[in-house]
């Protein structure tokens, strides 16, 4: 399980070593004691929730999965299709525009700071703003509007990003290639892009869960056809049967492509990281 | 450095996957909303979360096999219901074609020009081939902006004060306050360690419209008046509302985040004695769980002497002034709440829909006798909130306020006092 | 590519112009009223306690995470087994929506029917309301945050721990430094670029923080949680779209500014 450029120690396994396991093994089990119990409660009886708190061992249901799978299949489907479209349309857009910044320092210092500082803002301020505008175009209740928010919020992530990694790249590799005859578009496709690809997808798992988990865009600009996870969660509190069991099989299901992504790209995860923090 | 090869094969890979996904889901995408060019014709109507939804939603499929008009819900969870609302109709947007809110709000949507004036369509025979006299008078009354009608009543709603017969004998204990609070002690266990439940009542803490609405029979059986909120009666009474949370501590210890799901399930778990609550609880499941010792009266007076006072609340059906099927619309509504059929269903399953023709239903009032005491207390005790525009912010207000002096940051006294200032602006608007 | 660019900056000042003109109040013919929602909003106390404690919030959480992660980061960093297991665990607080935790927590704590009240006052017999109780409200809130969002402080400053040059660290030892010594004198002061981006990062989001408080608290109880995001949305819903607008503005206007100079601070530090 080593992970490149891992210093390796003198390899004495002994009391230090154990006694640091077993606080990881603890903290692992803190941290995931919420969620640990919200699996419980997605699959115990009703009743049971509320008569026996602390009940853990107990004939398990399934019946909150199929109540909100059945119902909310819909609201599944956009989250992943808006989560999607705009973590591809934010590296589409975000790679060349981190790129030019990179390498032309277009806009100069000013441009930057102010992608960056755009971050700063609470995105309760501009929901008027923007439901008017998105109101305006026509894009209400529709997994495009929603995307094209998303790309707003993601967007000065990710140039961030692949700007800090692509300034380490050292130029000479395009420069050599466009001595050979490539144009720059070339030499950004070819060269620059395979060697940040790990940035890339950090950056992309990033957009990608935040997008997914983002709630109050979402709430204020979709109805019935683009509602998206998120949303649909909140609408079981108030259920008269309160069904709290539902309301943590939907939290469940809504973890699952976060936690699988973060499974499947970890080894990029830390490699991606890595440079685009440090410039 | 890896492999150019390895890393570009990755790299077509993941472009492939990603053309694909963008294919896929614009295709999707156009799929979902071409269906709204062409095909049946499709209703939106927006609701909360609520046991009266579930009964709306079966009246609109049974209007869906008659008529073939399509209605389709959007369900907002209860606490942002209202926000969702005014950016909805706020933004003349045509996404939602139906709306239900309370009567007192229509004055401030009608002003601004965001639902439909329906006066025209009730008057219309073939929009509206029912008789208008089905409506309760009053309740129609509460529709009215400039004597034009905004709304159709679809439901009125009471708080009671619900209580375990089975744990609590004698019902004139909970005649006056006092004997409310005697009671609620009674049952809390820090005060009586053999109480069967953990503490006596429940309140609706949080920060929220419905916080002011359970406020509300205090402060009017207190003798405090619309639209004064200062009167020495007012702050008498809502210092004893916070004092069952601050200093009689005879609610649960995090009532201040109580919504309506918190209270319904403290009563149905048996964890507290006593609730003031909204009728449509007693179908919605307290009646099931307690058959007959679930215990039902008006909220309490302030003393034996003195009236208690009934919260009537309206609630109405409204026509976004900007949807593109205003008639269509409006026929649904009409239907739901004037069509003598559709009203018995409906009721029949629980909506209490403010119609005479329910009124005079002898077997309906028996099936649902919670309803007969709603209509008992009413008439006798009733009070609603003034149909003024600007209510809407005066009841934020109140919110805003109370929630304040509901954890002891400001005296009530303090806080109605800031609260009148600002309503009084508000009014003037 | 250039071009790019430019698509996003210009959504960003059509919202602008267009908040701009409806500068004034309510639903569909505001009056015009210039300057009055600007004057309003900066002398309301309420504006101004929000702005205390979000200082408050941002401050608290990001220190705290900061701290954890570190502590984390040093500890995986240790002789370990199972690194990449633990390090995934460790991070699925960080992908859960902020929704559902908030839900989850409120479960958690519900103190007639979640286990941790429950279970306080069968041990210690002790009653704590930790979201109802208004002296505790803020802290608990403060801990979901740290609980959501160690784990990317843990990330970033792990990774960049890994990828710290050898030659010091090896040098440090041959000339016998104990392991603190190495520590403070050598990985800290290389870490402080890592450390300065990362602070940077979770200062912004932790000031736009919103579904957790909104949803548990909704800014209470009374005020002890309203941030300034939370006050945006109250005076939304409050009907006085003007005044939010006029916040809006604000703080569109004013942070971009402010934190040039910040950011430029802080990378003055770094180089």
């Amino acid at each position: 399980m080593a992970l490149k450029g891992e210093v390796f120690m003198n390899r004495k396994f002994g009391l230090k070593e154990i006694g640091y396991t077993i606080l990881l093994v603890i903290i692992v089990l803190l941290s995931n004691f919420p969620i640990l119990w919200t699996f419980k409660i997605s699959i115990e009886p009703v009743d049971l929730i509320f008569k026996e708190p602390l009940r853990v061992i107990f004939s398990p249901t399934i019946q909150g999965y199929r109540v909100v799978l059945g119902e909310f299949s819909l609201f599944f489907f956009n989250s992943i299709a808006v989560a999607l479209l705009s973590t591809l349309l934010s590296i589409i857009i975000g790679f060349p525009a981190a790129y030019s910044i990179a390498r032309f320092n277009t806009g100069g210092e000013n441009l930057s700071f102010w992608i960056l500082s755009l971050k700063f803002i609470p995105p309760v301020a501009f929901l008027i703003p923007m439901y008017i505008w998105i109101s305006s175009i026509g894009l209400l209740d529709n997994i495009l509007g929603l995307v094209l928010v998303h790309l707003i919020l993601n967007l000065p992530l990710t140039i961030w990003f692949l700007r800090s990694y692509i300034e380490e790249i050292p130029i000479e590799n395009e420069e050599a290639a466009m001595v050979d005859g490539c144009s720059r578009a070339q030499a950004m496709f070819h060269i620059t892009l395979p060697l940040t690809s790990s940035a890339i997808v950090a950056t992309a798992v990033l957009a990608f869960i935040t997008s997914w988990n983002e709630y109050l865009s979402a709430l204020v600009l979709t109805y019935t056809r683009a509602k998206t996870w998120p949303v649909a969660l909140a609408q079981f509190i108030g259920l008269f049967r309160v069904s709290y069991n539902e309301l943590a099989a939907a939290a469940m299901i809504g973890m699952i492509p976060s936690i699988a992504l973060a499974i499947i790209m970890r080894k990029h995860l830390v490699r991606g990281m890595t440079l685009g923090i440090l410039k | 450095m890896s492999q150019p090869k390895k890393v570009d094969r990755r790299k077509f890979i993941y472009a492939g996957l990603g053309a694909v996904a963008l294919v896929a889901i614009g295709a999707a995408t156009y799929l979902v909303l071409s269906p709204q060019l062409a095909g049946p014709k499709k209703l939106t109507l927006m609701m909360f979360n609520s046991p009266e939804t579930d009964w709306i939603k079966s009246m609109a499929e049974e209007y869906q096999k008659r008529t073939g008009v399509e209605i389709s819900f959007d369900v907002i969870s209860r606490e942002t219901y209202w926000d969702k609302l005014d950016t909805t109709l706020l933004s003349k947007g045509s996404e939602v074609d139906l709306v239900t809110m309370h009567a007192p709000m229509l004055g401030d949507y009608a002003k601004s020009g965001a639902v439909q004036s329906l006066s025209s369509y009730i008057d219309n025979k073939t929009l509206f081939p029912y008789d208008k006299e089905g409506y309760i008078r009053t309740a129609l009354d509460a529709t009215k902006y400039k004597n034009e009608i905004y709304g159709l009543p679809l439901w009125f709603s009471t708080e009671f004060l619900y209580y375990r017969k089975d744990l609590i004998k004698d019902e004139s204990a909970l005649k006056t306050w006092d004997g409310y609070l005697e009671t609620a002690k009674r049952f809390t266990k820090t005060y009586n360690p053999s109480s069967p439940t953990e503490y006596g009542a429940t309140m609706f803490g949080k920060k929220h419209i419905e916080q002011v609405m359970e406020w509300y029979p205090f402060y009017w059986s207190f003798g405090g008046r619309f639209p004064k909120f200062n009167s020495k009666e007012s702050v008498e009474a809502t210092q004893f509302y916070v004092d069952l949370f601050l200093k009689h501590k005879v609610v649960p210890p995090d009532a201040d985040t109580y919504v309506w799901e918190h209270t319904f399930n403290a009563f149905k778990f048996g964890k507290v004695a006593l609730s003031i609550n909204w009728d449509a609880n007693y179908l919605a499941n307290w009646h099931e769980t307690y058959g007959e010792n679930l215990g039902i009266t008006t909220t309490p007076a302030k003393s034996t002497t003195t009236n208690p006072a009934a919260y009537l609340l309206t609630w109405v059906i409204a026509v976004n002034a900007f949807s593109k099927m205003k008639e269509e619309a409006f026929k649904f509504a009409a239907w739901l709440t004037a069509d003598p059929d559709a009203v018995t269903k409906v009721a029949r399953m629980g909506l209490p829909v403010p119609s005479n023709y329910i009124l005079n239903d002898a077997q309906l009032m028996q099936e649902k006798p919670h309803w007969k005491l709603m209509v008992d207390y009413v008439s006798k005790y009733g009070f609603a909130e003034p149909a003024t525009p600007g209510w809407l912010k005066v009841r934020n207000i109140l919110m805003t306020h109370l929630a304040d002096a509901m954890v002891g940051a400001v005296s009530p006294q303090d806080a109605l006092d800031a609260a009148q200032k600002e309503v009084d602006e508000a009014l003037r608007e | 590519m250039i071009g790019t660019v430019v698509i996003f900056p210009s959504a960003l000042s059509l919202w602008l112009s267009l908040h701009a003109i409806t500068r004034a109040n309510f639903f569909s013919n505001p009056p015009f009223v210039g300057l009055d929602n600007y004057i309003k909003v900066l002398t309301d106390q309420f504006f101004i306690d929000s702005l205390r404690i979000s200082m408050y919030w941002v401050a608290l959480t990001t220190m705290l995470e900061l701290s954890f992660g570190l502590m984390l980061a040093l500890l995986m960093n240790q002789n370990v087994p199972w690194k990449g297991a633990f390090t995934v665990l460790l991070l699925t607080p960080m992908v859960i929506s902020p929704v559902a935790t908030s839900y989850m927590f409120s479960m958690l704590f519900n103190n007639l029917f979640g286990p941790l009240p429950i279970l306080l006052k069968n041990i210690f017999g002790v009653e704590v309301s930790f979201i109802g109780d208004p002296s505790l409200a803020f802290y608990t809130l403060v801990l979901l945050d740290v609980w959501q969002w160690t784990p990317f402080m843990f990330l970033l400053i792990y990774t960049g721990i890994r990828s710290l040059p050898n030659e010091p660290l090896e040098a440090a030892m041959v000339d016998g430094a104990s392991s603190w010594q190495i520590l403070s004198k050598i990985k800290l002061p290389l870490l402080k670029p890592i450390i300065a981006v990362a602070l940077i990062f979770r200062m912004m989001d932790s000031f736009k923080t919103f579904d957790i408080i909104y949803v548990l608290t909704g800014g209470g109880p009374g005020r002890v949680t309203e941030t300034v995001s939370v006050y945006i949305y109250r005076t939304f819903s409050r009907g006085d779209v003007g005044l939010m607008l006029a916040l809006s503005t604000i703080l569109l206007m004013v942070i971009p500014l402010l934190s040039r100079f910040y950011m430029k601070y802080l990378y003055g530090v770094k180089r």
